[in-house]
């Protein structure tokens, strides 16, 4: 008996997609807060990481009740590693356009 | 960090960036809607298929499962499902017709339901790229020429000639890039916008798409053919020592408990 078994997979999407919800709206909200204080080059993706990261980490504290490896087959790879590549071309893309907005108006 | 040595005109973003952002969010907002309205409704299959189907699916269980079963059950089972498995009982086509029909290699081709499935194939694909090179041309012909903003990160030299497409200065900073860039970024970016506005449902096409086509492949030319799978099945089945979680389940209570 394996453990995989235990899971159902369509819930296991499901959770997928909220984590993924929560890290749409974060590289969003974080592109549009590098753009505003005019990060620039690695300090950019500096505040992503480290804002993803937190986010995810709330995202593993507060979603997961303690037991996150009940929602996720490998939760640690999951929440934290996999979705800061995902999420990257989201968050440059607000960023490069606030950035825009904020730099050429002084 | 250098400080900023052009002077871009401020109302290139509500003329360039802007609207160029506002046409592609609804542009892939349209093809959402399009391919969620093209979308085939599922059809009905005849129920004998179905019904190989679901005795594959209890076969597979079986094999699966069998150790919860106690051994008298297994045995039934066991005799049962070898039986029904090597006979045409629950074959939705008996393999002799099967032979006759499947020797015409072209027959298959001209089948309607393999046409309509391609059919179907071509309109997704199409209706991804079509509106990406229209808005390529829209932007390439009314936006090209001149730089519209200045990337908040460095780039190598490399992307020169991508990014700077049409503009005649060769020592500028690639930083400084033109319309058909910013088209770029937002073909990469926009996944979490499209899934926002379109309440996570649609958002993720590809994935659908990779999703709808494995239920596809059972079905299609190349797919092995159904007695074959049985028979396979069957030996599982024949080979399987059974295991059942109740033997010895007394004992092991106790010990448990302590006893």
């Amino acid at each position: 008996m394996n453990t995989d078994e235990a899971y159902s997979n369509a819930n296991i999407k499901s959770n997928k997609d909220k984590l993924q919800h929560v890290q749409d709206i974060t590289s969003l909200v974080l592109g549009i807060a590098s753009g505003i204080l005019t990060l620039e080059s690695i300090h950019g993706f500096l505040l992503y990481v480290i804002g993803l990261t937190l986010a995810n980490g709330l995202f593993y504290v507060i979603c997961g009740e303690g037991k996150i490896d009940k929602y996720f087959k490998s939760p640690i790879q999951e929440v934290f590693v996999s979705g800061i590549v995902g999420n990257m071309p989201g968050f440059v893309m607000m960023w490069c356009l606030v950035y825009a907005l904020v730099s050429t108006s002084a | 960090m250098t400080t900023s040595d052009l002077v871009l005109d401020p109302q290139l973003k509500y003329w360039v960036l802007l609207p160029i952002s506002i046409a592609m969010v609804l542009v892939g907002l349209i093809r959402n809607n399009i391919t969620t309205l093209l979308q085939p409704s599922p059809k009905l299959q005849p129920y004998k298929q179905e019904r190989e189907r679901h005795f594959l699916d209890r076969a597979k269980s079986f094999t699966a499962h069998n150790h919860i079963l106690t051994p008298e059950e297994f045995a039934t089972r066991k005799q049962y499902l070898l039986a029904k498995l090597t006979s045409n009982d629950f074959l939705a086509v008996s393999p002799e017709e099967a032979t006759t029909k499947q020797q015409d290699p072209l027959a298959q081709l001209t089948d309607p339901k393999n046409n309509e499935m391609m059919m179907n194939m071509a309109l997704s694909s199409i209706l991804n790229y079509i509106p990406q090179t229209v808005i390529m041309t829209w932007v390439n012909t009314f936006f090209s020429g001149f730089i519209i903003m200045k990337l908040p990160f460095p780039l190598t030299d490399g992307f020169k000639s991508m990014l700077q497409n049409g503009i005649a200065t060769p020592d500028l900073n690639v930083s400084y890039v033109s319309a058909i860039s910013w088209y770029f970024v937002n073909l990469l970016g926009l996944r979490p916008v499209y899934s926002l506005l379109a309440c996570q449902e649609e958002a993720d096409s590809i994935q659908q798409q990779q999703q709808q086509q494995q239920p596809m492949n059972i079905a299609g030319p190349g797919a092995p053919k159904m007695d074959k799978v049985f028979k396979a099945e069957a030996e599982n089945i024949q080979i399987l020592t059974h295991e059942s979680i109740y033997t010895g389940v007394l004992q092991r209570v106790l010990e448990r408990n302590g006893l």
